[in-house]
């Protein structure tokens, strides 16, 4: 496969998964809120 | 796998991708500034997509739980000053931290300079903060999301990211071309 169609394949993935996205609206919540586990870092 | 060693095999994975991506080149980087070279734009925007359908599609098979992910607190005029030092930072320097790592790690002698210079800015700032404590803590907000912020479900903001990203992607193409 080539790099051209490669890129071309994640457009169309990405773009399924976000349409996808904005019809199920909201993910379900796990039953518990466990403590954070994870900082993100600032900057780049 | 400890929580040591996980961060590390992770690190070396992500300084890799940058120095494969041409990342730890500060002409590459400064070309960002001059319109010349996009890469930072096109790895960054690509990296928060990746990041932001991947916590919302695991979140909804209960893989994680978004809310277990530490949220960043926003304090919107501190944070507008920080981001403009640290702009201006990055286009002085042509490294960001992240990239000045990564080339110095490629033995490159600019990245080494950064990291010192980013580790002189870390242990000033530290000394000069009770001068500056008040507005360090000022103006803010909570924990700023953007459905939050436009009262939108978190899935119409995914798409709308995603769409904003494919469009800057192509308008970046476009910039390149012309450059």
């Amino acid at each position: 496969m080539t790099a051209v169609r490669l890129r071309w394949w994640l457009v169309a993935l990405a773009l399924v998964l976000g349409a996808a996205a904005a019809i199920v609206g909201e993910p379900p919540r796990a039953q518990a809120a466990p403590a954070s586990v994870y900082k993100p870092p600032s900057g780049c | 796998m400890s929580t040591v060693l996980l961060p590390f095999v992770i690190g070396i994975a992500f300084g890799a991708a940058l120095e494969r991506a041409g990342l730890g080149d500060a002409r590459k980087l400064t070309g960002q500034f001059t319109l010349r070279d996009l890469t930072v734009f096109k790895v960054m925007f690509s990296a928060i997509v990746t990041a932001m359908l991947g916590v919302f599609w695991l979140s909804y098979a209960g893989w994680i739980d978004p809310r277990a992910v530490a949220m960043p607190e926003t304090y919107l005029r501190p944070q507008i000053v920080g981001g403009l030092v640290f702009g201006a930072g990055f286009a002085l320097a042509g490294l960001c931290p992240g990239t000045s790592c990564v080339a110095a790690a490629s033995g490159r002698g600019d990245g080494f300079a950064v990291v010192l210079g980013l580790f002189a800015g870390v242990l000033a700032s530290g000394i000069a903060l009770p001068r500056f404590a008040d507005f360090y803590d000022s103006d803010a907000r909570g924990a700023w999301t953007l459905p939050s912020l436009f009262h939108l479900p978190a899935g119409a903001i995914v798409f709308a990211v995603v769409i904003v990203a494919l469009a800057g992607f192509a308008a970046a193409e476009r910039i390149e071309r012309r450059a």
